[in-house]
């Protein structure tokens, strides 16, 4: 070879691994500015969840767990695109970790052609482990009608873990596409969950066995709601929700559980961010052990937090007009109409205090309105009509009892 | 030596060039929406239309105001001319429904006071049919805690009539359809119920912000069927409650859509109601009152995966031209609009994915839609207007104050590829679907009687909106009238052929969401010049063949003067 041709070489070599080196690093040497996100009206915790992942990037840019992080906080908050830019810049810096492009294919779940895209990368960095990432690949190939794709990556986790529900629901599901109804119904033996239910039903339909059908449908409707399948890269994802409805929710579940104990304690762990909540969870505790002064105090603490919390203003009131103190009721759900002018429940309660304290034209009022709001409400009808019959209009009041009977009679 | 260098120098520049192009970002343009690649050009203010729906007040959450309300297409004045009644969502106290009545321009004035429609009200559904056979089209008004029949008085005034019509449902009325299901030639009615929704409950948004609840948190209500006994000795018409009876009552669900013809081919009419995240309802006639519930023996009831969608707008007509009517089921942003084809007669699949329906452009939670020939092409193309009923978790920038804006989505149009596939033309569609808003009803009606296919659309607290398509081929327009009882024959079924092609129409304005059509056949034919001749079989039963005129014209078929076959 020439010496000419040699240098040619080498300058093409060089050319080569520059533009290779630059391609890569580039993103990751200058990455683009994190997507702005728009935190106006957001949850205090949500906004500061957000703000501390987004501190994480700036502190280490070269990290594909911060940039992740802060996608996925994103994403579970839902602000789908901002997340997935994010989720990119981790896939970037950490090509092997599946769970950028899975999450990358969340965030893109309606765009099925890309999602499915992603959720391969995501297939290939896992393998089969966790089972959850090919069988989420698999489902997103039947919703595109990718049947054949579908069914290859439903029978691998098949041949690795043998009955594996998730699985065989999905290829019954293939079954019901490809018209092979029989299989599909062996599919999904043993399986109890409402989808398979639901799914048996079709199934069955399709093979024109309409008693059967009509049994899995009656079994369907019996079934509890399918709890969420096994997924560990959701479930980190779940860990990171933030917010104070979250948080009511966390609580009103280990209240329902019985476990004050690990309600409190949740309580105060955001007593910091929302010491409202915390100063509920405490009312609710004096309320139930029947300490009705310090359940007040701690009611009157919440609202001093947050007027607007209904909850609080809702339970306080019930705490009065159980005690009889109905002028004290009645000021609580003013103050709550004020801000809530439609809310019918609390004008149909204002209405009954204010007949309980002996304002008949105005309790009749306030029953007007709330049956405006709520012409479905049998309680609204009833208790207009009680106040009607005793102020001796009993052809409107008649009426109305007619109407709350036909509401009756219509209710499933 | 010094050209080394130069070389060297060169491939540094060409590598670090090569992936700045490479990096780059890429931009590829949206299409932009030029009049002439767009079918639809809006004509709202053209037309004087200026309705804009009152949702009540904001800022209550109260959930029927996020479910919006409809549109009726009407001859409200008997002039020849479509009329349009459009509801308002205020409550009691809020703004009252508006009639336009259109000119001899083909421009809408308001003619609400003194017709006797201007009730005020949380205004949801409309339905249209002449109820006591008088040649005048009547109005059923559908709201949340009550339904009100208006009967057409002449020139564009109307007599309420509900308190001893038999007529009543203290429920939260949607959809509502006439339809003569017993056969005796008077229109008898369906109103569908959605939830016992309970105004106590607050519900909050993704990100902890107050919003509307979820349907799921409410139980669903059962359906109402009335029966038309027919002019009774004071010259009034009276309908009875069947909804027991005849088993539609027996089985609850948060209905929002309806949508009546022949599902199992036994030439009497059946009821396909859609269930919003439950499995639809397709009662078939019996023949003698009664109905039972097969949509799951004939595939309408679930989607092809055996889940339960968010079943709201209905559309029907036959996309692939095998004879057979379709349906076309609108559903959330999270989902796909669901087509379920029919084949064999009576049994319906799930061919989203096969039309080209689970991958638009862009998804939506759609709400009215139609199947219809925008392009006049001979094939049916598909209309579905969206809308949020639930905050995103991530709202888009907007830069509106409206409160309505978290909720808005554009519009979708799929074109038919004469094949039965769709295409997503929505990107070329600026006017139609450029626009986001929480839209809702839509109806279609030539409104000009000139052959152009226009949709009306209306918007959760904003204007409602006419677009207009222009004629690329030829068309004809079919009204099918009964002469023995005066009135539009609702139910009939109309075959076109021209040569090997057929074209297949039902004549049933009660479709899409919470809205009423115009009641005639709209048939776009291409390039078809002669046509050969119109089969119709008649609401009850019988058929007979017409020779139909030229193309590019209006034409009436009475029945009775027709051939028997």
């Amino acid at each position: 070879m020439k010496r000419r041709q040699r240098w040619i070489l080498l300058a093409l070599i060089v050319a080569v691994a520059l533009g290779t080196g630059t391609y890569v690093a580039w993103p990751i040497l200058f990455p683009p500015p994190l997507p702005a996100v728009d935190l106006t009206g957001v949850d205090r915790e949500i906004a500061l969840a957000i703000a501390e992942a987004r501190q994480a990037v700036y502190l280490h840019p070269d990290s594909a767990e911060t940039y992740g992080k802060l996608g996925m906080v994103l994403l579970v908050h839902g602000f789908d695109q901002a997340a997935e830019v994010c989720l990119e810049q981790a896939q970037r810096r950490d090509p092997n970790d599946p769970r950028w492009p899975y999450h990358r294919a969340t965030a893109v779940r309606h765009q099925l052609s890309r999602a499915c895209a992603l959720m391969e990368q995501a297939a290939e960095r896992a393998g089969d482990d966790p089972p959850s990432v090919r069988l989420r690949l698999g489902e997103l190939y039947l919703e595109s009608g990718q049947l054949q794709q579908a069914k290859e990556q439903f029978q691998r986790i098949l041949e690795r873990i043998p009955g594996q529900p998730r699985a065989r629901l999905g290829l019954a599901r293939v079954a019901l596409e490809e018209d092979r109804p029989a299989e599909g119904l062996r599919l999904l033996e043993g399986l109890q969950r409402q989808s398979a239910a639901r799914l048996r039903t079709a199934l069955y339909q399709r093979l024109g066995d309409h008693a059967n059908a009509e049994k899995a449908q009656a079994m369907a409707e019996t079934l509890p709601a399918d709890l969420p399948w096994p997924d560990p890269f959701l479930e980190e994802l779940a860990q990171l929700r933030a917010g104070k409805r979250h948080r009511l929710q966390q609580l009103q579940e280990l209240e329902q559980q019985g476990k004050r104990a690990e309600a409190l304690a949740l309580g105060r762990r955001i007593e910091k961010i929302h010491p409202d909540v915390y100063w509920l969870v405490e009312a609710r505790i004096y309320r139930d052990r029947g300490l009705r002064e310090e359940a007040i105090r701690c009611y009157r603490r919440v609202l001093q937090l947050d007027p607007d919390s209904l909850d609080a203003r809702l339970e306080l009131v019930e705490i009065y007009r159980a005690a009889g103190q109905l002028a004290e009721a009645r000021t609580e759900l003013q103050q709550l109409l004020e801000r809530e002018p439609g809310h019918g429940p609390a004008r149909l309660a204002l209405g009954q205090c204010e007949w309980s304290l002996g304002n008949r034209s105005a309790a009749v009022e306030h029953l007007r309105r709330a049956l405006a709001c709520m012409p479905l409400s049998i309680q609204a009808h009833e208790e207009l009509a009680r106040m009607l019959t005793e102020s001796g209009q009993a052809e409107e009041a008649a009426r109305l009892r007619r109407q709350a009977e036909r509401l009756r009679t219509n209710r499933p | 030596m010094k050209w080394h260098w130069v070389i060297m120098a060169v491939a540094v520049l060409v590598g670090v060039l090569t992936v700045g192009v490479l990096l780059l970002p890429v931009h590829t343009p949206e299409p932009s929406a030029t009049v002439d690649s767009a079918w639809f050009r809006e004509v709202t203010a053209e037309l004087g239309l200026d309705f804009v729906q009152d949702p009540g007040p904001v800022g209550d959450y109260f959930m029927p105001q996020i479910m919006g309300s409809g549109v009726a297409v009407l001859d409200a004045d008997g002039d020849g001319r479509l009329d349009l009644y459009l509801l308002h969502g205020g409550g009691p106290t809020g703004q009252r429904n508006q009639l336009y009545l259109q000119q001899a321009d083909g421009r809408f004035q308001e003619a609400s006071r003194g017709s006797g429609l201007n009730v005020a009200g949380f205004s949801t559904g409309v339905a249209i049919g002449d109820v006591n056979n008088d040649g005048r089209d009547d109005v059923l008004l559908v709201q949340y805690g009550g339904i009100h029949l208006f009967l057409n008085a002449g020139g564009g005034q109307f007599l309420p009539q509900t308190t001893d019509s038999g007529l009543s449902n203290p429920e939260w009325g949607t959809s509502a359809s006439f339809v003569d299901f017993d056969r005796d030639g008077w229109l008898d009615l369906i109103v569908v119920n959605y939830v016992a929704f309970d105004a106590a409950t607050p519900c909050f948004g993704p990100r902890g912000q107050r919003d509307y609840c979820h349907p799921s948190q409410f139980p669903g209500q059962p359906a109402r069927l009335f029966r038309n006994r027919g002019k009774q000795a004071d010259g009034r018409v009276r309908f009875e409650d069947v909804s027991r009876a005849s088993g539609v009552g027996s089985k609850a669900a948060p209905g929002l859509g309806v949508l009546c013809a022949d599902f199992d081919g036994d030439g009497w009419p059946d009821l396909f109601v859609a269930n919003d995240g439950r499995p639809n309802h397709l009662w078939i006639n019996q023949r003698d009152g009664s109905f039972r519930e097969q949509a799951l023996q004939r595939g309408l009831a679930l989607d092809g995966l055996g889940r339960m969608p968010a079943n709201m707008g209905i559309a029907l007509g036959d996309v692939n031209g095998d004879g057979l009517f379709d349906l076309l089921v609108t559903h959330l942003t999270e989902e796909t609009h669901t087509l379920w084809q029919q084949g064999p007669r009576g049994l319906f699949r799930d061919r989203t994915s096969l039309v080209g329906l689970a991958e638009p452009s862009f998804r939506g939670t759609g709400f009215g839609t139609a199947l219809a020939d925008f392009d006049y092409d001979g094939h049916l193309d598909a209309v579905v207007v969206n809308g949020r009923v639930a905050l995103p978790a991530a709202p888009s920038a907007t830069g509106s104050d409206n409160r309505f804006a978290p909720y808005a989505e554009r519009n979708q149009l799929f074109g038919n590829d004469g094949q039965g596939r769709f295409l997503d033309r929505s990107v070329l569609e600026g006017h139609l679907c450029g626009r986001p808003g929480v839209h809702r009803g839509l109806a279609i009606a030539d409104l000009s009687n000139r052959g152009l296919l226009d949709v009306i659309v209306t918007e959760v607290g904003g204007p409602a909106r006419i677009f207009r398509c222009q004629p690329t081929g030829n068309w004809l327009v079919v009204r099918a009238v009964d002469p023995q009882h005066q009135r539009d024959a609702i139910g009939a079924e109309l075959t076109l052929e021209a040569g090997s092609r057929r074209w297949w129409r039902l004549i049933q304005p009660g479709a899409s969401y919470l809205s009423s059509n115009d009641p005639r056949a709209h048939f776009g034919l291409g390039e078809t010049t002669r046509l050969d001749r119109l089969r119709i079989r008649w609401p009850d039963g019988s058929e007979e063949w017409f020779v139909p005129p030229s193309v590019n014209t209006h034409w009436t078929v009475r029945k009775g003067e027709g051939q028997r076959p």
